[in-house]
């Protein structure tokens, strides 16, 4: 049996997770799924050439949410994959720390793999989320907005 | 300090300048009111998190995008990109979708998550 509440599908929070600990609520008491995918997202300690310290992730309470169902609800019709999560983290985030988690589980690989990557890719541009970096440059710290990148527009039109 | 001029459609509650409290504030004071609503970097180019705006005779997204850029040439540059993201009840719509009294709207720039 692989049904799961809907709203434990999607979590958006300012806590960590554990990787360790997803996994096992993906697997507990689902017997019928082989495959189990996750994909992991850190803060990385560059962009663009400059020396990052942190990003500030902010989000539009509802809408965010409603957009992750939304996207999970695509890939199910388009994959037949048993469970999904969603984890994507808000706030301040420093070099190193998870961001977004998405683990799907699925009879045999293939399915699960390509849904992952479906939700990451429509994730990027669809869901109402937004970076700001802190970057070191010269000795001095500024703060900027990232701009959307046109790649991940294309990669996630691959799709369509 | 924000003083709305009568003529501008912008009411008595001034601009909101954080939207921590956004998800408890979803009921609207006055019934023909628009709730109005900006995230990340316009949010910090305008100052303005959150305002209401005077739905009367305002139809569609653009005609609400059209009301904002007459604030002042600052706003009137903000709203004329085309890059602007633009949502309603949380549902990503273009500048022909219909509003109504009581509906929130939210502009954006492009996404970044991930």
């Amino acid at each position: 049996m692989t049904s799961q509440d809907p709203l434990k599908e999607i979590s958006i929070q300012a806590e960590d997770f554990s990787l360790a600990d997803e996994v096992a609520l993906l697997e507990k008491d689902n017997l019928t799924d082989g495959a189990v995918v996750t994909f992991t997202g850190r803060v990385r300690n560059n962009n663009n050439g400059n020396s990052v310290t942190s990003l500030t992730l902010e989000h539009y309470p509802g809408m965010t949410e409603k957009s992750l169902a939304k996207i999970i609800k695509q890939a199910k019709e388009q994959w037949p994959i048993g469970r999904v999560k969603v984890i994507h983290r808000i706030g301040e985030l420093f070099i190193g720390e998870q961001i977004v988690f998405v683990g799907v589980t699925s009879k045999h690989r293939q399915d699960a793999y390509a849904a992952n990557e479906f939700i990451m890719d429509y994730l990027k541009v669809k869901a109402p989320f937004w970076k700001k970096e802190k970057i070191t440059h010269a000795g001095k710290t500024s703060e900027n907005w990232l701009a959307a990148k046109s790649s991940d527009t294309d990669k996630a039109d691959l799709w369509s | 300090m924000f003083v709305p001029s009568p003529m501008d459609g912008f009411t008595r509650i001034a601009c909101l300048l954080n939207n921590t409290k956004l998800q408890q504030s979803h009921t609207l004071r006055e019934n023909i009111m628009i709730k109005i609503v900006f995230f990340a970097a316009l949010r910090e180019q305008l100052a303005c998190a959150e305002l209401s705006l005077n739905a009367e005779d305002v139809k569609t997204v653009g005609d609400v995008k059209q009301r904002l850029s007459d604030k002042n040439s600052q706003w009137q540059q903000t709203f004329s990109k085309a890059s602007l993201l633009s949502a309603v009840n949380h549902d990503m719509v273009d500048d022909s979708h219909l509003v109504k009294s009581g509906d929130e709207v939210a502009f954006f720039p492009p996404v970044t998550g991930g």
